[in-house]
């Protein structure tokens, strides 16, 4: 007996070494994640936060702290007001024609049918390019004169246009261009959504003799109506983060009224290399985002049904 | 020497205790049905053996080795998933082979191995194949296919028949058993259905929420159930019971007068000196139609099945009663119908549903 | 291409055909470029309708490979999505199992800690990490184009939902079967959780070959610029430039290599956004 006890004893101390292994070998797993998600998300991060309240200068290296300094300052400037403005009227002027227009697609291409199948692929088509080449295709469609807006304006009798000088409309010609380039995402968004409606509600509905337009305002919106909530909101964080197409298209102008924050940013730091005040207004687009962030964390946590 | 002993275990997940000290003994070569309502913990009982769970309290021994502490791989046991959990990218092949090549095994027995199950089994077509190019039925046998190559010293079964149809489940149930002579090893098997249970099993344990009611073989887990909750789960259609209003004594045997004054003579001692029965409890088919027999019912519901016909009917006070007759039986809804149950088979339960039972018939 | 159903109800037929007539204004721009890029530059500055009319010419294209650095562009492009990608499905594959299927102390903490990152946008932190590698010494180069991205908690959170989907008996078949921890990761997770490895190296690809922002602070030197950067470097001085029908091959050989790609894999891309939006 005794030594049946002490084979016992052995072999826990072993178990326990291995329970020591096995308890800390998840630890391990995620490790390699965790320091490069520390180095170069939560560093930056709070280095950020603290680089908002310096005054750093990255050309002559000067830095020094100057506590609230920097955000009363993005208070007053005009630029960065109004590149917040820009910036919410470029998220009015895109989200509501994403949410609108790609559920109309998406309800048109709702088919098994292969010429479904090939315009899902050509709207999605454009996402996959880049900022640049995009914004190099529409540049040749705005250009004043001679591009392919204004030589349908003149031919008409409206002459030239000049979209992308005209403070007006430079903006709104931004948001075509992005409408254009990404509404495949809210197109499948909206599609893998519709196609979790179960057929049987939809045959019920015909057997009650509901028309189509019934069906489709009292079976499938209200079915998809937390994807429209949904895509809404990850529109407005994804759109609030314009950069790309208005720093190449318009550079900001004409007369700032296209500067998004980002760009605010962009500038700040790395053309004025004021790199405290850049770091103060990235707080703020970062609080801006963190409440579209928590929204969409609240509606996708909440249930289909209401 | 592959016995299984399972002592005090306990298990809890968190603050729920799902098991309170379950001890149990399964020897070598037997093949142990553990049986429940879902929820019972009968599952966990398994898992416990298997490794997948960690005890909170207890041991577990297969043979002389206390196996509780080692990882799942280590304890020299075998299981068929209720799910099969065959691997999906894999063939039927690299399925039974995945578990000796982790232990080293060389590949000419390995084949071997694979030869012999895929024989046994008769899956010898089906090795290149993957899971998902096989019927429910195939997949079975490939899960126990994969059980038996690592030739364990005990096979764990967690309800596999339960994605079957019925004609396989009652093929499928006779091929289990058969394997276990062949194999002659332990096997213990999970399951809710008392037919699977009643038919393979050289030991039932009955559980209920988280405890052991009985432990025994099946014709004395059905003909003397411990408990009240034995009795009521195991047999179909259920044992019928009976509330007890008073009991006396009548030659040293107990009666007990029923809600509606009649009396049932027993054949349960009342010297015994255990507490008096709040029950009778008498099976469908052991009870004779006697137009002076005490019980008097009410017929509702005939069920005529051929061989046999079930009459449900209920007394004066609303308590349900189903019995059998022969299959000429002319009763109809709304007869009334005397029952006289028979005097030896009578049990009594007593308020805790500990079971009293009468003497044997001389 | 089009079949209708003669049953199909007037609203629902005009609604196709209103989607197709809107599917062709989509093609519009992408053929007025494609048009343009094989226009001779000298007629073009008469205006760009000659697009619609002879002659046409090559030349725009074989300047571009003899000249630019268009070449050395795609490579860096290449480059940095391709090690970029491979770094994160296996970063991501391993963290996500780790935080899906493993018992350690603090888990479910550092899986909210990790979450939390979802909502950080890059531009949040892009100056304090500029700084950062300027220390490191680490702007143009390969190294400081990737490294930013593999911190980002997207395919952690990808790869954790995935793994904690698979059935978890297959995972305690393998331990019966005496596999270690690793082992059971490597034979039976990894390999079943391809679909959503495709997933998340469609995402991680296009991200980094799209990717505007980081690059164009940190690749500085032409010679380390990706593709995204160095088109846009041609385009800003976009009126003096050497042409349109040159800037339009530029286009055409820039963005028709993804759409190829894209078209032979739309099934994946398609599935991987519908998927991503279940989520």
């Amino acid at each position: 007996m005794t030594t049946l006890v002490g084979v016992d004893a052995a072999r826990g101390r072993r178990a326990a070494r291995a329970g020591w292994w096995s308890r800390w070998a998840g630890l391990a797993f995620v490790a390699p994640f965790l320091v490069l998600y520390l180095w170069l998300m939560i560093y930056p991060l709070v280095s950020g936060v603290i680089m908002s309240f310096q005054y750093k200068d990255l050309l002559s290296g000067t830095s020094e702290f100057v506590g609230f300094w920097n955000y009363e300052d993005l208070s007053i400037d005009p630029i960065f007001i109004g590149s917040i403005f820009n910036t919410l009227r470029f998220v009015i002027l895109t989200v509501p024609a994403f949410v609108v227009l790609g559920l109309l697609i998406a309800l048109a291409l709702n088919r098994p049918t292969r010429g479904a199948a090939i315009m899902r692929t050509l709207f999605f088509g454009p996402h996959v390019l880049s900022v640049t080449v995009v914004t190099l295709i529409w540049k040749t469609v705005y250009l004043p004169n001679v591009g392919m807006i204004d030589a349908g304006s003149t031919a008409l009798g409206l002459g030239p246009l000049s979209i992308l000088l005209n403070p007006d409309w430079a903006l709104a010609a931004v948001a075509l261009v992005t409408v254009w380039w990404s509404i495949g995402l809210p197109m499948m968004l909206f599609l893998a959504a519709l196609q979790q409606v179960p057929q049987d509600i939809y045959e019920a509905a015909r057997l009650d003799s509901a028309s189509p337009l019934r069906i489709l305002w009292t079976i499938t919106i209200p079915s998809i109506s937390k994807m429209i909530v949904l895509v809404a909101v990850i529109e407005v964080v994804l759109q609030f983060q314009v950069f790309g197409q208005v720093n190449l298209l318009t550079g900001g102008g004409p007369n700032n009224t296209t500067r998004s924050m980002v760009m605010f940013i962009y500038q700040a730091g790395f053309q004025q290399w004021q790199a405290g005040y850049a770091a103060a207004a990235s707080q703020i687009l970062f609080a801006i985002m963190l409440v579209a962030a928590g929204l969409q964390f609240w509606v996708s946590r909440k249930p289909a049904e209401s | 020497m592959a016995a299984v002993d399972l002592r005090g275990l306990s298990k809890a997940f968190g603050l729920v205790k799902v098991l309170h000290d379950v001890s149990v003994d399964i020897g070598d070569g037997e093949f142990a049905v553990l049986l429940g309502p879902s929820g019972c913990g009968k599952t966990t009982l398994l898992r416990l053996i298997a490794g997948l769970e960690t005890l909170s309290d207890g041991e577990i021994r297969i043979g002389d080795e206390r196996i509780d502490q080692l990882q799942p791989g280590q304890r020299g046991i075998a299981m068929v998933f209720q799910s099969y959990a065959l691997y999906p990218h894999m063939s039927v092949r690299a399925n039974l082979a995945y578990g000796l090549k982790n232990i080293g095994t060389p590949a000419n027995v390995i084949a071997q191995r694979i030869d012999q199950a895929a024989t046994i089994l008769e899956i010898e077509q089906l090795l290149d194949r993957k899971p998902h190019q096989l019927s429910g039925g195939q997949r079975q046998r490939v899960a126990i296919g994969r059980a038996i190559t690592k030739s364990p010293k005990v096979f764990l079964f967690d309800e596999p028949l339960s994605n079957l149809d019925a004609a396989l489940r009652a093929r499928t149930r006779v091929e289990i058993s058969k394997l276990h002579q062949q194999l002659g090893a332990t096997m213990i098997f999970v399951t809710h259905d008392q037919v699977e249970a009643m038919t393979m099993a050289s030991k039932i344990v009955v559980m209920n929420a988280g405890r052991v009611e009985q432990v025994g073989p099946p014709l004395e887990v059905y003909r003397h159930p411990a408990t009240r909750f034995v009795a009521a789960f195991i047999g179909t259609p259920q044992m019928n019971f009976v509330p007890v209003n008073q009991t006396s004594e009548n030659g040293g045997w107990l009666q007990a007068t029923l809600k509606d004054g009649a009396r049932l003579d027993t054949r349960i001692a009342t010297s015994a000196g255990h507490a008096s029965p709040v029950e009778l409890g008498f099976r469908p088919d052991e009870v004779a139609v006697d137009p002076d027999g005490a019980l008097k019912i009410e017929v509702e519901v005939v069920e005529r099945l051929g061989d046999r016909t079930l009459v449900y009917a209920h007394l004066s006070d609303g308590t349900p009663i189903i019995y059998q007759d022969h299959s000429d039986s002319q009763v109809q809804r709304g007869d009334r119908v005397g029952l006289r149950p028979h005097l030896h088979k009578l049990i009594g339960f007593d308020g805790s549903g500990k079971a009293l039972h009468p003497e044997l018939a001389a | 291409m089009a079949k209708l159903d003669p049953q199909e109800p007037v609203f629902s037929r005009l609604s196709y055909w209103l989607v197709i007539a809107l599917s062709l204004c989509w093609l519009i721009p992408l053929f007025w470029v494609l048009g343009l890029s094989f226009k001779p530059n000298e007629e073009l500055s008469y205006g760009l309708g000659t697009v619609f009319r002879a002659p046409y010419t090559l030349d725009n294209y074989s300047d571009l490979i003899r000249s630019s650095q268009l070449g050395r562009w795609i490579l860096n492009s290449v480059v940095v999505s391709i090690i970029q990608t491979v770094l994160v499905l296996i970063i991501c594959s391993i963290a996500g199992y780790g935080f899906a299927r493993l018992e350690f102390p603090g888990r479910r903490a550092l899986f909210v800690f990790v979450l939390i990152g979802l909502a950080i946008p890059r531009q949040a932190i892009i100056i304090p990490l500029h700084a950062m590698f300027v220390d490191l010494d680490l702007h143009n180069t390969y190294t400081g184009l990737i490294l930013p991205h593999l911190g980002t908690p997207f395919g952690v959170f990808l790869m954790a939902s995935y793994f904690r989907a698979l059935p978890r008996e297959l995972e305690e078949a393998a331990a019966l079967d005496n596999a270690s921890r690793w082992k059971i990761f490597l034979t039976i997770a990894l390999p079943l959780s391809v679909p959503a490895q495709i997933t998340l190296a469609i995402f991680t690809f296009l991200d980094a070959w799209n990717d505007y922002l980081w690059p164009l602070i940190s690749a500085t030197r032409p010679e380390m610029y990706t593709l995204t950067i160095g088109l846009a470097a041609t385009q800003t001085n976009f009126d003096q430039s050497e042409g349109i029908g040159y800037l339009m091959a530029q286009a055409v050989f820039a963005g028709l290599p993804m759409l190829i790609l894209y078209l032979i894999f739309q099934k994946y891309v398609l599935r991987a956004v519908a998927g991503a939006g279940g989520r």
